[in-house]
């Protein structure tokens, strides 16, 4: 840095008449003025308002020229002093050097050349103390410039880091807020119906105060509008005819909306935030054209506003989806309930069954239970498929088949379905009809019986005619002989017994004849015990190879029923008796009145009944002999002709080997048929 | 008394006529309705014993070719039981209806000789 040019005046104070000065003295090219003062009283006033090179005090006079080159020093340090005495102790010398830092110490008598290179050595320190005081100044400027720039290095590097750290915090909330969302969706996706989704967003609405339950409003293309609320913090659905067009766009509520819910809800609506809603899914699906809405009460100010919207609007395409997919569930689960109940409102069991006979769906008809095992034990009660079940045979030929079954009593035409799904793949599931044909096959049974007994009745009459005539000549040649003959002789007796065949042989006519009349003849009033005895010529031959026991005692108790019936009864419970034994069985025919009851019990030795038979051996179709053999009807009917006569029929085994076969008639008698005792 | 007996079973025929012989009445017998109604035409007898079902021409026929005509008293006799009773056969102009088989045949002939009182 360059040293300034003009160098300040030399201050001179006191005497300057011993020597000779001049105004000016040359100092490196330059000419340096001297100020005279002859005092230190008169140069103080100049010491503090004049900047100087050089102070030189030279008044011996004044005794405190040291407090002057201490002020000096302090006013203006970059001048150095000098002191000019005729005398002066070490004290003196001590102190001006200690406390003024005096430059030169000049005593009388002194030389003008030496006053001159003292002034010049003077003015060379001045300088010297100016430049460093420069250049002092400079390096503290540059000091404070370095400091500065540090300064705002370290702002700029606080600010940076500030930013970092802010855009780190956005960063996190903005994270939080996608987890937020997330953790929304998935909530929603959990959920199953309109009040478990209404219910998260009601929960996540909660943050925000201010703020109503969501009210779900929609349409399923017809005029009847859907309100799903929460009341009283109870979902509630409620509907609505009154025509209302709804917004397209999200906006806050209009005066006529909220007239509108108002009306509906029958409350005062303050402020609400309509958000349409739209059910794709729904609409394409169910055919129908879906409008929805949903409406938020709330109070927020305009301050809070935009950030609620930001909110729902993060959440309105997940809402959205949720609650089409929960709608649409809803339209196809109600399809599909109307679609069971349809199955289930059928009268014929129908099941959905799998090639393992795992039942997989089922109408009522079919179970009542939830949980199916395989079809033949749900359906069956059995353990291994039914045998004439057609299923195998439809999965085979990919054609239905029918087969029939027998299920506790009852018959079933079964027609199996083979489920075809897809094109050329084999089915492997079917779905099986259970048709109840056990009263048609009954009734088609009954008359095959009826119609088999009405030719058997034809034919009896045919024979019966034919044997009647020459069976009356017999018996009446016989009578007409017998007359004609001696009682004594032996001829009588013969002729006798010619006569007593030819009646018996009669009787057993026209007990054909009765046994094989049809249905609904008149009832009439006979003792068991004649009806028994009427059938029993019938089964001599099926009687000839076992013994028979009769002990009749109802001789004298009247039963009021129709004979021919009866006898079909006891001829078929005599004649299955005989079939259930091996030759030189028993059969045992008793009978005997108790509580106005006619018992009648037919007892064999055959193997008897097994128990779990017993139950089922009176319905119908129910045999144990081989097909062809028997249709199963006749225990059957044997109970319907009993119980129509008012009375029961009961098995049992007897005690040592066989089976006993009761039937307990009312009596009748004087027009009163006594009511069985079970029946009173 | 002049008595007709109309029936195909022999066996009928000869117990009834000896039965009516045997009381002193004067029988005459056919085997079938066409040779019965000629024996009718001929001896004009008391009392016919018809037989419902014969060959040829039955009892029921023979009735309707005597209506009007005939003074003879008429019982229908029938082994074939259900088709006719008592009703039935007075609607057909015959007096008695008897089903067959007899129980007794001297029962029957006095049934006759009440009628012919």
């Amino acid at each position: 840095m360059a040293v300034s040019n003009r160098v300040d005046p030399i201050l001179w104070v006191g005497d300057v008449s011993q020597i000779r000065l001049p105004q000016y003295i040359p100092f490196q090219k330059r000419e340096v003025e001297i100020v005279f003062r002859a005092s230190i009283a008169e140069a103080l006033p100049f010491l503090r308002s004049q900047k100087y090179s050089v102070i030189v005090l030279a008044d011996e006079e004044s005794p405190n020229f040291l407090d002057f080159l201490i002020e000096a020093k302090q006013l203006q340090p970059l001048a150095p002093r000098l002191l000019v005495t005729s005398d002066l102790s070490d004290t003196q010398i001590r102190e001006g050097i200690n406390r003024a830092q005096v430059f030169r110490f000049m005593c009388h008598p002194i030389t003008e050349a030496e006053i001159w290179e003292h002034l010049n050595k003077a003015l060379q320190r001045h300088v010297s103390y100016q430049s460093h005081a420069l250049l002092l100044k400079e390096s503290f400027s540059q000091n404070r410039q370095l400091e500065a720039l540090t300064h705002s290095l370290e702002t700029m590097v606080e600010e940076r880091t500030q930013d970092i750290k802010n855009s780190h915090q956005e960063e996190s909330d903005k994270l939080n807020r996608e987890r937020q969302l997330i953790r929304f969706i998935k909530d929603l996706a959990a959920q199953s119906s309109f009040e478990d989704i209404l219910g998260v967003l009601r929960k996540e609405l909660r943050k925000f105060h201010k703020m109503g339950d969501p009210i779900l409003v929609f349409r399923l293309g017809g005029v009847k509008t859907y309100f799903l609320s929460f009341q009283a913090g109870l979902f509630t659905q409620s509907e609505s005819l009154v025509p209302y067009e709804f917004p397209h766009e999200a906006c806050s509520s209009s005066g006529k909306m909220i007239q509108y819910f108002a009306n509906h809800f029958g409350r005062p609506f303050v402020k609400a935030y309509i958000l349409p809603l739209e059910f794709r899914m729904t609409s394409q699906f169910a055919g129908e054209e879906t409008e929805a809405l949903l409406c938020i009460e709330n109070s927020l100010n305009d301050k809070e506003m935009p950030v609620f919207l930001d909110y729902i609007g993060d959440r309105m395409g997940p809402l959205s989806m949720a609650l089409d997919r929960v709608l649409l569930e809803n339209q196809l689960s109600v399809f599909s309930y109307r679609w069971e109940k349809t199955f289930d409102g059928m009268k014929d069991p129908i099941a959905i069954v799998d090639s393992d006979y795992n039942v997989i769906r089922s109408n009522r008809k079919f179970s009542d239970k939830f949980l199916q095992a395989k079809c033949f034990e749900t359906f069956a009660g059995r353990t291994s498929p039914c045998e004439s079940c057609p299923a195998q045979a439809a999965l085979k030929s990919e054609q239905p088949q029918i087969g029939e079954i027998n299920v506790q009593g009852h018959v079933f035409q079964v027609h199996s379905y083979p489920v075809m799904t897809d094109q050329g793949a084999k089915p492997t599931n079917w779905v099986n009809q259970y048709v109840d044909i056990t009263q048609s096959r009954e009734l088609y049974l009954r008359m095959l019986q009826n119609e088999k007994m009405g030719a058997i009745g034809m034919l009896a009459g045919h024979i019966a005619h034919e044997l009647n005539n020459p069976l009356t000549g017999i018996r009446a040649l016989t009578q007409v002989m017998q007359q004609e003959v001696s009682k004594d002789e032996a001829l009588y007796s013969d002729l006798s017994e010619i006569e007593k065949a030819a009646g018996r042989s009669q009787r057993i006519i026209k007990n054909l004849l009765e046994f094989s009349k049809g249905e609904n003849q008149p009832l009439e009033v006979v003792s068991i015990d004649e009806v028994l005895e009427k059938t029993l010529p019938m089964l001599k031959s099926a009687l000839r190879n076992h013994r028979l026991e009769v002990d009749l005692k109802t001789q004298d108790f009247m039963v009021l029923v129709e004979p021919h019936l009866l006898q079909q009864v006891f001829f078929n419970l005599i004649n299955n008796a005989c079939q259930a034994m091996q030759d030189h069985g028993r059969v045992e025919i008793r009978s005997w009145v108790k509580d106005h009851q006619v018992c009648i019990e037919i007892s064999d030795t055959g193997s008897g009944i097994p128990e779990d038979i017993q139950r089922r051996i009176f319905e119908p179709f129910f045999t144990t002999k081989k097909e062809g053999h028997g249709t199963g009807l006749g225990l059957s009917m044997s109970r319907s002709i009993v119980e129509k006569f008012g009375g029961q029929i009961e098995v049992k085994n007897r005690e040592v080997k066989g089976s006993c076969f009761t039937i307990l008639l009312p009596q009748y008698s004087d027009g009163v048929r006594f009511e069985s005792p079970d029946r009173r | 008394m002049k008595v007709l007996i109309v029936d195909d079973e022999t066996l009928v025929r000869r117990s009834l006529g000896r039965a009516l012989k045997a009381k002193e009445h004067l029988v005459f017998e056919a085997e079938n309705g066409i040779d019965g109604l000629k024996l009718w035409q001929q001896e004009a007898p008391d009392l016919i014993f018809l037989d419902v079902l014969m060959p040829g021409m039955t009892g029921p026929e023979v009735l309707r070719a005597m209506q009007g005509q005939s003074n003879s008293k008429v019982i229908l006799m029938s082994a074939f039981s259900g088709e006719h009773n008592m009703e039935t056969a007075r609607q057909m102009g015959a007096d008695i209806f008897i089903p067959k088989p007899f129980e007794d045949i001297f029962a029957v002939v006095k049934v006759a000789e009440e009628l012919l009182k």
